[in-house]
This record gives C-alpha cells, sequence and structure tokens, in this order.
C-alpha cells in the first residue's frame, strides 16, 4: 500500500508499475520506474495531491449518505436547533421505533422487499448462468439470435412495456402478486447479467473444461465442479445486481401491485411521504425520514460492501488479462 | 410459450442432424437449448409478447374500460401534432446532452483515480461507486432531507459561504430542479461506466506505457495518446449504455419534481406514463412508447457506425 500512496503518480499513471517497483530486489523500490533522480521532488508532490484530492473526493461522495445516517439519529427538530457536535448530546432511536411503530408500520413491506429481492436475486443467477453457459461454451445454430433477444430489452423504454406487461401478468393471474413483480424485474436484469455471465465463462479456458470432460465428468459435473468455483464472481455479481433491483425497484411495483400488504419498500416509501405529492414542500419531519431511507438503504450498502471483493472481479469478466 | 420451446428444441435438433450426424453433437444441440430455455420462456413471455401487444395498441383505440377498436395511424398523426410531447422529447435530449458529458467526464476521470492497487485506492473506488446501490426512491428522499430550503444542510452550506440565502427550493424553478437532477443522477450512476473503464485501463499492457515514457511522453500525452485510444471501446459501450439510459431518464423526475413546475421537467418517459396511466389512453400511450423506442434504436446505431468508423480511420 505504501508504495502506491506514496508515488501516487504511479497509482494514477497504472497501478501495477508501483507494485512492481516495490517488489524485494527492483531497483529504486518508492520509485516510479523511469522517474529520473531531478523529477522524484513532482512525483512526490504528485503523490501527496492524489492522496488528498481522493480522499476528499472520496469523503465528499459519501457524505450525504453519512449525514442521513447521522441525521435519523437526531429528533424531528434538530435542522431548526442547528446541527452539529452538539448534536451528540441529542441522540435518540425516536425515528426508528417510529418506523416500526403501528401508524407507519413498514415490517410487512420490509419482509415483501426481502422475498423480492432475494427471489430476482437467486433467479436470474441461476437461469442467466445456465443461458451464459450455452452462449458461451457450446457451438449452436440460433445462438447469435437467442443472445440477441437476451439482450433486446436494453434499447426499449421499460417504462413503455408497462401496459402490455399489466395485460400479459392478468392472463398469467399473476397482477397484483409479488411472484409477477419477480418474473418482470429478472426478465429486465437478463441482459446484463447474461452479459456478465457470457464474459465471465468467456474467461475460463475451454481447455479445463475438455480435460474434465477427458476425465470421464458429465456436463452437469463440469458446470459445478470445474465452472462454478471459477465463474464466481460472475454468479455474485449477477445476484447482487438482481438484489438491488428487486430491493429498489419502484416502477414495477406502483404499477403491479395494488393491495397494502404487497407493498414494497420503496413504495410504501412514495405512499408514506407527503412531501412528495407536493414537490418543493418541505419536508415534514425530517428525523423518519432520515430513518427511513436508511432502512431502505442500509442493506444493499452492507451487501454491497461485503461483497465488493466479487463484484469488481465479476464486471470485468473476462475482459481482463 | 411451451409450444414455442419444444418447437425451437426440435429445430435445433433437426438442424444438428443435417449438418452433423453425430449423435454426441446432437445432444450437445439439445443441452444448448435446454440451458437457454428458461431466459429465453422468460424473454418471449415478458418481452416479446409484450412488445407485439404493444406494435397492436400502438394502432388501436385501447381506453382502460371500453371497447378496444382499430384506430389505423391515428395515434401517430396524434402524436406528431402533440406540442407537449415534443416539448418532453427535448426536455429528455437536453438532460441527455447535459448530463451524458458531465457522467462520462466524471467515470473517466474517477477510473483514471481508482485503477491501481492499495488501501486508499480501493477506498477511493468504493466511495465512488457506493451510490450506484441505491435505490432512487431512497435517494431522492434524501435529496429531499438535504434540500430542505431554510434548514437543509446543502443551503446551509451554501449561505455559509455566501453563495445564496440559503432559502432555495430547488424543486419549484426548472432551472434549479434541473442542477440538482443532474448532480443526483452524475453522483448516482457514476460508477459503473468508472469500473467498466477501470477494467480497459487495467488490460493495458504495461510495455506500452513504458514505451511511451522511453519515448518522452509525459503524463497528459500518455494518458490522452496512448491510454484513451486502446480504451476506447469500453468508453463507446459505456456511452452507448448512458446515452439511451439518459434519453430514457423517469425515476429520479417521477420521484422528485413529478414533471413539474408546470411541466417544465417532463420526461418523455414520464409523457408517456402520464398517457398510459394517468389519461388511460392506452393506444396513445403505445404509440409515445413505439416513437421513442426507434428513436433510440436510431441513436445506437448512429453511435456504433460512428465508432466503427473513427476506428477504421485510426487503423488505417
Amino acid at each position: 500500500m505504501s508504495a502506491t500512496d506514496v508515488t501516487g503518480r504511479a497509482t494514477v499513471a497504472g497501478g501495477r508499475e508501483a507494485i512492481r517497483a516495490s517488489r524485494p530486489g527492483a531497483p529504486g523500490r518508492t520509485d516510479v520506474p523511469g522517474a529520473t533522480p531531478p523529477r522524484r521532488h513532482r512525483v512526490h508532490a504528485s503523490g501527496v495531491a492524489y492522496v488528498v484530492v481522493g480522499t476528499v473526493l472520496a469523503l465528499l461522495f459519501i457524505a450525504p449518505v453519512l449525514y442521513i445516517l447521522f441525521r435519523s439519529f437526531l429528533p424531528a427538530d434538530a435542522d431548526a436547533r442547528g446541527i452539529g457536535f452538539e448534536s451528540l448530546a441529542t441522540l435518540t432511536l425516536r425515528n426508528y421505533t417510529k418506523v416500526f411503530d403501528p401508524s407507519v408500520d413498514l415490517r410487512q413491506n420490509i419482509v415483501n422487499s426481502f422475498v423480492v429481492a432475494i427471489s430476482v436475486a437467486v433467479l436470474v443467477a441461476v437461469v442467466s448462468t445456465l443461458a451464459a453457459y450455452a452462449l458461451s461454451k457450446i457451438r449452436f445454430r440460433g445462438s447469435t439470435i437467442v443472445f440477441v433477444l437476451l439482450l433486446a430489452p436494453l434499447v426499449v423504454p421499460f417504462q413503455g412495456l408497462l401496459t402490455p406487461l399489466s395485460i400479459v401478468l392478468g392472463k398469467l393471474g399473476l397482477l397484483d402478486s409479488l411472484a409477477g413483480v419477480v418474473l418482470v424485474l429478472v426478465t429486465l436484469q437478463l441482459p446484463f447479467s447474461v452479459f456478465v455471465m457470457r464474459n465471465t465463462f468467456d474467461g475460463i479456458p475451454s481447455e479445463l473444461e475438455d480435460a474434465a470432460a477427458i476425465d470421464g465428468a458429465g456436463t452437469g459435473r463440469i458446470l459445478r465442479s470445474v465452472m462454478l468455483p471459477l465463474a464466481w464472481p460472475g454468479l455474485v455479481t449477477t445476484a447482487l445486481f438482481g438484489f438491488m433491483a428487486g430491493w429498489n425497484d419502484l416502477l414495477s411495483s406502483v404499477t403491479f401491485l395494488s393491495t397494502d400488504s404487497k407493498y414494497t419498500l420503496p413504495l410504501a416509501l412514495s405512499s408514506i411521504s407527503t412531501s412528495f405529492k407536493i414537490p418543493g414542500v418541505p419536508v415534514i419531519d425530517p428525523g423518519l425520514l432520515t430513518a427511513v431511507a436508511c432502512v431502505a438503504t442500509v442493506p444493499v450498502v452492507v451487501l454491497f460492501l461485503a461483497l465488493q471483493r466479487y463484484y469488481t472481479r465479476g464486471l470485468i469478466g473476462g475482459s481482463i488479462k | 410459450m411451451t409450444a414455442v420451446t419444444s418447437s425451437a428444441l426440435a429445430g435445433a435438433a433437426d438442424g444438428a442432424k443435417r449438418s452433423r450426424p453425430r449423435s454426441a453433437s446432437r445432444r450437445r444441440q439439445t443441452l444448448a437449448w435446454v440451458l437457454v430455455a428458461p431466459a429465453l420462456v422468460l424473454a418471449v413471455v415478458f418481452f416479446v409478447v409484450p412488445m407485439v401487444l404493444l406494435v397492436g395498441m400502438s394502432f388501436s383505440n385501447w381506453p382502460l374500460l371500453g371497447k378496444v377498436s382499430v384506430a389505423g395511424v391515428a395515434n401517430y398523426v396524434q402524436a406528431f401534432q402533440d406540442a407537449a410531447f415534443w416539448r418532453s422529447l427535448g426536455f429528455s435530449l437536453l438532460f441527455t446532452v447535459v448530463s451524458v458529458p458531465l457522467g462520462m467526464a466524471a467515470s473517466y476521470a474517477a477510473a483514471t483515480m481508482v485503477r491501481g492497487e492499495g488501501r486508499l485506492v480501493s477506498f477511493i473506488r468504493t466511495a465512488f461507486f457506493m451510490p450506484v446501490v441505491i435505490g432512487f426512491t431512497a435517494a431522492a428522499y434524501m435529496a429531499n432531507v438535504l434540500l430542505v430550503p431554510g434548514t437543509g444542510v446543502i443551503n446551509v452550506l451554501l449561505k455559509s459561504i455566501g453563495l445564496t440565502n440559503g432559502n432555495t427550493a430547488w424543486f419549484t424553478a426548472p432551472d434549479t430542479a434541473f442542477w440538482a437532477v443532474i448532480v443526483l443522477t452524475v453522483w448516482k450512476s457514476m460508477g459503473v461506466a468508472m469500473i467498466l473503464l477501470m477494467a480497459g485501463m487495467q488490460a493495458v499492457p504495461n510495455e506500452v506505457i513504458e514505451a511511451a515514457k522511453i519515448d518522452g511522453a509525459g503524463w497528459w500525452r500518455r494518458e490522452g495518446s496512448v491510454i484513451f485510444p486502446l480504451v476506447r471501446r469500453q468508453f463507446a459501450l459505456c456511452m452507448l449504455l448512458a446515452v439511451s439510459g439518459s434519453i430514457l431518464v423517469f425515476d429520479q423526475f417521477y420521484v422528485l419534481t413529478k414533471g413539474g413546475p408546470s411541466g417544465s421537467t417532463t420526461t418523455t418517459v414520464m409523457y408517456t406514463y402520464q398517457q398510459s396511466f394517468v389519461r388511460y389512453d392506452l393506444g396513445y400511450g403505445a404509440a409515445l412508447s413505439m416513437i421513442l423506442t426507434v428513436i433510440i434504436l436510431v441513436i445506437a446505431v448512429v453511435q456504433l457506425r460512428a465508432l466503427r468508423s473513427t476506428g477504421q480511420e485510426d487503423e488505417r
């Protein structure tokens, strides 16, 4: 870490060089390769600039969320009193007890959101893994058409399909059901997921598969024992993004759900906040609103932090060398 | 829908038989179709069928209740004469023209910052990507609290540095609402393109950068003339996604401005949504969706063409 941080110039111009330079035995451990001694001073200055600018920008990016998290533990009138270090004395759980209060009970909505999010995550991971494996590793007639068809929803405004979709769901008896929302969301996630999983499989050498086949492993065995361990980052990525899509979805839920007890969290949020009904009118209870926003944010952020080792690799997929 | 799959299966098997009689190969073909079947069924039921319905609806009078009748091209004629529709399209394009360059510049700059390794780099990368995972509803809630006139922290900060009087009601004036949503959008969606560009940059061979350094190319020169051309493919992909995503902008404006004040921030998708679900003119809404789809396809094709031709120039 020290090498990359101190010589930020190297980080900016390709971190691997810095890593290489910092290897024991490499000449000039903390030097950027090619940087002659007279230039070392400048390199150092830009390293400091990188650390400062990068840290400030990063903090600026997460500041709104941290502020909201902090605000959610303060009483309703905190804004009027001014929010600062002295607010620490007034920390309270009142907003969170209110979120679960019978008058704004969100428990059912939270459960619904988890059901939708987990179902989308699991289904999209399974369905796209199977399809992507075929598209990547088996040459079959019509594979191009299948691939194009699976990616096509990307270019069509989904909002425009809401009416025909509700007709289709009605015919299938899935209107006003979480299952209907899940299936629609899985379909919408397919382009991204199939793309990511195909990239992942493309990055796995066919020789591995061939070797397993010669050793007598069947297709199921190959998928489970050879492919899955290597495709893990892609799989986690599709599941994670599926979870996000399910957890954060507003539009499908708004359109397809009509019973209160089936509302997902975002839908419940938009209905409890009167401030959204009249745009621009000040929020009534910022304490409650921020607590609700945190309840809606924390699960995805925690998941994403816990799984970030995978999703970066998964997104990059086969494109990395 | 099962019929579609099974006939597709039969077709595949036939195809295999004709081209390669070996049964192992045929089994492979069948296996491929079995594996893609679940995805295919979903795509057919929840995408192709609604798409076909949409085309049909766009040529019909389709009220929510009452009789459906054939309308011919009446919906399309109405759309071309509908000033509000064109205004909403203009607004979506304006949003695209402003937000895409800003977003791409932010993603690219961020990618150069986070492509290295180390704990600080990974912290910065995480921070830049985090907003991507937050839903627009929750993000809009946050923005609402941060932007409350008088007491919202952003207004307080702007007042303390003397830029405003701290009482800006961001979502009641078209200009401030527009810029607030632009900032929110760039903040929330910059991370995905950042990761894809970062991957492209990391794949640039070290030898190439070393060679440029030996030739005396400075940092800017290396970035502009060596690295950028090599990540052009990723850049184009991100651009394509960003443009179609921006033209289809909906959530942010729906939650934060509801298209107001007085329709000034109504995007095309929102207008279409209103025609279908507020005025219940489903046929007209369908026609508007069709027009929008065609516009997006045309823009995508133009972008791909432009990309391909610049690629050829470079190779010459």
